[in-house]
């Protein structure tokens, strides 16, 4: 699992690469708070390079949403690949999360 | 009739979760089944290798545990262009079939995580079916090519 962070004004773009499973979750959530901690609002997620995700991906996924709203920030998705959006479809994170296909659309959304 | 398997035994360890899923790659190439099935099916047993952690061995005391092992087969029939998962576990009963469907239409403030796994499981896969035979759980899942 490879996580990569940038900083385009106020906006953390996560980019997640690899498996985001039981054995990954706990470097992705690791960072995630620490961007909070750090006083970040704004998030977009790369997920261009992510293969494969499993319920204990969309764990993080959620805390990651639930912690965002709850200090009035907002959260985008982009990219993610057809066995992601899949699971995302059934498991119905794709009505929870703002989800685009492009990354620039996704910080129109946030900067909107 | 032109029958495949690829059995492995792990022990209950997260760790091994890994080593599971090299099975079903390489099981995946040699039949040639394409890499969206691959990581359907990775799927699947991950989320069961999990709940038999998590539901099953950790709740044992390790007195009480005769055997901490999966037994895991994968195989493909080809007469029926079918792959059978076959996992075989010592902990305590749990029959995933009659697990509560999580409601995946409430909004991220009311969602909790939990049965997620389970349900992916079912979703993806076309039969599942559960069985308790001398003190193991029997799972045994189908997908139709």
């Amino acid at each position: 699992m490879m996580i990569n962070v940038e900083q385009q004004d106020e906006i953390s773009i996560i980019s997640l690469s690899g498996r985001l499973d039981g054995t990954t979750m706990g470097e992705v959530e690791q960072r995630f708070l620490e961007l909070l901690g750090q006083g970040m609002k704004q998030f977009v997620f790369d997920m261009s390079e992510l293969e494969y995700i499993s319920s204990a991906g969309l764990r993080v996924m959620l805390l990651s949403v639930k912690k965002t709203r709850a200090i009035a920030g907002k959260i985008a998705l982009c990219k993610l690949n057809a066995n992601v959006q899949e699971v995302f479809q059934i498991s119905g994170f794709s009505t929870i999360f703002e989800i685009f296909p492009a990354r620039e659309e996704a910080l129109q959304f946030i900067r909107a | 009739m032109i029958m495949r398997r690829h059995f492995v035994t792990v022990s209950s360890d997260l760790l091994h979760w890994n080593q599971l899923r090299q099975h079903i790659a390489l099981f995946c190439d040699e039949q040639q089944i394409s890499q969206e099935v691959m990581l359907q099916l990775q799927l699947v047993c991950e989320e069961w290798f999990i709940n038999i952690i998590t539901h099953g061995y950790q709740k044992l005391s390790k007195e009480k545990q005769s055997s901490s092992e999966i037994h895991f087969q994968i195989s493909y029939n080809s007469d029926d262009d079918e792959i059978l998962i076959y996992f075989i576990d010592y902990a305590p009963a749990f029959d995933p079939l009659r697990q509560e469907t999580p409601n995946v239409a409430l909004s991220a403030e009311e969602r909790e995580i939990g049965g997620l796994g389970i349900y992916l499981m079912k979703e993806l896969m076309d039969c599942c079916t559960y069985q308790r035979i001398d003190e193991c759980n029997h799972l045994k899942l189908y997908k139709r090519m």
